[in-house]
């Protein structure tokens, strides 16, 4: 059984393929760096580790409040630990990619 | 960070407010002298931060402050004591207007506050904790 033949006319030349630059410039290039991501995450944990020392060392004293100081504290042990978990997967990756066979 | 720190702004508004309620307990028996008028109740007042979006980026309030607190207008309670030296020419001694009553009302009233912020505190540091999981 043969399959209906279409007429010849119907098909129409394809256009020319083009590649649009969005699709080829996908990767973005930025200027920072890793280190330099690290290093401003850390100065900025260090300050908050200062302030919680801080409001520690007002609440023992009675100058502060409780309230202020375990606030501290606790938001500086969570952005130490963001900035640990993120440093570890980052050097994850680091180290997958080193290792990456050629 | 967000949600710590709109419970935070929770906890530290409503210790306020435990401050103030101590302090007019504190303050229930004190009497007016020659040199002071007598102690005012006061209460706090507390306002809400408003959200730091745009309309096309919306975002959350970013919790509560204080804007201060008042003074109470009831009038002070008068008793007649001459024998008091605390008493004024007419022999009467001026208290002050806080109600014990009232205040011990604001004072279960911020301590639940106070814990549910603590709650929302908790869950947020759990939630924070749970991300680092991902």
């Amino acid at each position: 059984m043969m399959p209906e033949m279409l007429p010849i006319g119907s098909i129409a030349a394809l256009p020319p393929l083009t590649l649009t630059p969005s699709a080829t410039a996908s990767v973005r290039t930025t200027s920072t760096s890793f280190g330099s991501l690290m290093a401003h995450s850390l100065a900025a944990i260090q300050q908050q580790q200062a302030q919680a020392e801080t409001a520690v060392a007002h609440a023992v004293t009675g100058q502060g409040s409780t309230t202020q100081a375990m606030v501290a504290v606790t938001e500086a042990q969570t952005s130490l630990d963001v900035a640990t978990s993120l440093r570890n997967a980052l050097m994850q990756t680091g180290s997958t990619l080193m290792n990456f066979q050629v | 960070m967000s949600m710590l720190t709109i419970a935070a702004t929770g906890l530290t508004a409503e210790s306020y407010v435990l401050n103030v309620t101590a302090d007019n307990l504190a303050n229930a028996n004190t009497n007016a002298t020659a040199t002071t008028p007598a102690y005012q109740s006061e209460s706090v007042l507390l306002q809400a931060l408003g959200p730091s979006g745009s309309p096309t980026t919306p975002a959350p309030g970013q919790g509560v402050e204080v804007i201060g607190t008042v003074a109470s207008t009831m009038p002070d309670p008068v008793v007649y004591d001459p024998s008091n030296p605390q008493a004024n020419a007419a022999g009467d001694v001026i208290e002050s207007n806080v109600s014990v009553s009232n205040q011990m009302a604001n004072l279960l009233q911020a301590s639940t506050a106070y814990n549910a912020n603590v709650t929302a505190f908790n869950a947020a540091k759990a939630i924070d904790q749970r991300a680092l999981t991902l």
